[in-house]
């Protein structure tokens, strides 16, 4: 089942007189359990375009289906509901909440989910216990490692058990030991069945996910499935 | 977000900057600390006045000289009633021996005067009362005696001082006994005495009392009287006893019709009355002056949830991201700022009353008056809603201005 179909998606900012296309008629769609990367350099549009599949952003024009439905007249609120019940993020930065305990910057997005207490914690110790930081729920960031830090990311990205995650440079700020770790999670978060889209502008890391799209200018450049993938564990190739 | 996320969530972001948070409320706790102990005082003086009054009798009337002006509400008391000469010793006279419902009718005149003792000198209130004073008024005779009715008649000069003039003047040294002047007239001193009641925050045993004529005649050469006080058998009688009084006295002032009368009446209910009706006015004004501050406090409050709001700009980003609504950011902030006004709020509560209660005790202590602390249960009330309210108020631009960005702004935000 396509969980994202875009066509014709269109990007322009305007500034001082001056049109910008950061997204100049892209098309294309992402079944259920895909790994994908949307891969390009700086500045060819892969951030806009994720901002856009993740309703943080609206195109100019184009149509977007979510899980089988057009998002274009969902109200602020019910975009907000949608990212809460069924999207996952992390940043490059983390964007952990500073003096706030590992445990409660994971329970974030449970806040808005109106959960019950008991199910609301539960859900954070399994979420915590996938990226083996359950050790540390009541350590505050400052206290991680940048690889730690982003663990606790993709914890509190899982914690409402999202259809989707979306993950922007996710190891772009991390050692090539700690990105591994963090690649190797994504990897097995697929296997059981999560579908990822993730941003990069590495080539390693892109090879990594099952199928590349490249974007360029704002325009998908190519799109095609990974023939010799990256298995991140132990940094293996198969 | 439940209720107690959103408290949780406004306590930890305050309690990160703890100095500032601080600061941000400084404002609030002035504010409401002023009003708080504007309200005490301002109740606890009211309370004094009215025991004051109540300690008069309740069956006590007082005659002042010249007609109600033609106005609204309560006689009020003034100074220029003093120089009326509309009532005479011969009106109190009159009231004494007239009908069934008056049981007392007493003159009484009053004045500064300097009193002088070898090479002391005071001035010092001078009473001229009638012989049985202390049977009216139920003050205690410490030293010596009171003058009778032989000395009032026969013009003796005598005199008894308060225990104020007594400390003032003869220290540890015998008082009774003595020859003091006043004006420049030698009279003899047969006694002290403690005088209770009199206005609040004046010492009533400055006072230096002699017989009624004496005072009247030989002091202060004047053929009126400052006023007639007069007793009812009973607390019941007080109004037809009154009545008598009135009629008595425009039938010797030949007066037909009640509003040309010179005389007022001043009775216990209605001096009670027309305190707290002063006192309100005043309190509600010096009140509203401290209450000011309580808006430059919500401005403070302001200022620093814009500041917390740019600081905070990613972390805005992020709640939206991962599913805070806009009316979710509006009441975290919301929220914050009305945990820091109310927190505010209480500390301005709390000090306020232990202000006020303080400044009762200095109150007590300096002016030897019997201070009564109250706690203003209303001024309390109204400092938790008020700084509420400020919080809610001077909170919603900031919290608006959060919750209106986009959530890709706010993330990207540096």
């Amino acid at each position: 089942m396509k969980i994202i179909e875009v066509e014709n998606l269109r990007k322009e900012y305007e500034g001082e007189g001056i049109i910008t296309k950061a997204l100049d008629g892209v098309s294309f769609s992402i079944d259920e359990g895909e790994f994908v990367a949307i891969m390009g350099p700086s500045g060819s549009g892969k951030s806009t375009l994720l901002h856009n599949l993740a309703l943080l952003d609206k195109p100019t024009s184009g149509t977007y289906k979510f899980d089988g439905k057009p998002v274009e007249n969902l109200t602020d609120e019910e975009k907000a509901r949608l990212r809460n019940k069924k999207m996952g993020f992390i940043f490059q930065s983390y964007n952990l909440l500073p003096r706030t305990t590992v445990f409660d910057n994971v329970k974030l997005p449970l806040l808005y989910a109106g959960l019950k207490e008991e199910n609301e914690n539960d859900l954070v110790r399994e979420s915590l216990r996938a990226v083996g930081l359950e050790n540390k729920i009541f350590n505050y960031p400052s206290q991680l490692s940048g690889g730690e830090q982003q663990r606790a990311a993709i914890a509190r990205a899982l914690v409402n058990r999202p259809l989707i995650i979306f993950a922007d440079e996710p190891t772009g700020n991390l050692d090539s030991k700690s990105g591994q770790k963090i690649l190797e999670i994504f990897q097995d978060l697929n296997e059981k069945g999560h579908t990822i889209i993730l941003i990069t502008h590495e080539k390693y890391t892109a090879e990594t996910s099952q199928r590349i799209i490249l974007i360029k200018d704002g325009k998908v450049e190519s799109d095609a499935k990974v023939v010799n993938r990256v298995i991140a564990k132990n940094g293996l190739i198969k | 977000m439940k209720v107690d996320d959103y408290l949780k969530t406004a306590v930890t972001a305050l309690l990160s900057n703890k100095m500032r948070s601080f600061l941000a409320i400084l404002g609030i706790v002035i504010g409401i600390t002023a009003v708080i102990v504007m309200l005490s005082l301002g109740q606890g003086v009211q309370r004094l006045i009215l025991s004051e009054i109540e300690s008069l009798g309740s069956n006590t009337v007082f005659i002042l000289p010249g007609g109600p002006k033609q106005e609204q509400g309560p006689p009020k008391f003034s100074l220029e009633m003093l120089e009326l000469k509309t009532l005479k010793y011969e009106d109190a006279l009159a009231l004494e021996r007239s009908g069934p419902y008056i049981m007392r009718s007493a003159p009484a005149v009053g004045s500064t005067a300097s009193l002088t003792f070898q090479n002391k000198k005071r001035s010092v209130e001078l009473d001229g009362v009638p012989a049985d004073y202390v049977e009216i008024s139920g003050d205690k005779i410490l030293e010596g005696r009171f003058f009778n009715e032989e000395e009032e008649k026969s013009l003796t000069k005598v005199a008894v001082i308060g225990t104020t003039v007594r400390e003032k003047i003869f220290g540890e040294s015998d008082a009774v006994g003595q020859t003091i002047k006043i004006n420049k007239i030698p009279f003899q001193v047969i006694g002290v005495v403690e005088i209770g009641g009199g206005m609040p925050f004046a010492d009533p045993n400055d006072a230096v009392l002699t017989p009624f004529l004496v005072a009247q005649k030989e002091i202060l050469g004047i053929d009126h009287v400052n006023t007639i006080i007069i007793k009812s058998e009973t607390v019941e009688t007080l109004d037809l006893a009154i009545d008598e009084a009135k009629k008595i006295l425009r039938q010797r002032h030949n007066i037909i019709n009640p509003k040309d009368d010179d005389f007022s009446i001043l009775d216990p209910k209605t001096m009670a009355a027309s305190f707290s009706f002063i006192s309100t006015i005043l309190t509600i004004f010096l009140s509203s002056i401290a209450a000011i501050s309580l808006i430059v406090g919500g401005i403070g409050i302001m200022n620093i949830m814009l500041v917390s709001v740019a600081e905070r700009m990613r972390e805005i980003g992020l709640r939206r991201a991962v599913g805070a609504t806009r009316k979710d950011i509006l009441f975290q902030f919301l929220f914050e700022s009305i945990v820091l006004t109310v927190l505010g709020g209480i500390i301005g509560i709390i000090l306020g009353l232990s202000l006020s209660f303080l400044s009762g005790i200095i109150i007590a202590k300096f002016l030897k008056v019997n201070w009564i602390f109250t706690i203003p249960i209303l001024a309390i009330a109204l400092g938790f809603f008020v700084s509420g309210f400020i919080g809610l108020v001077f909170g919603l631009y900031p919290a608006r201005r959060a919750s209106n960005l986009s959530p890709i702004e706010a993330l990207k935000y540096e």
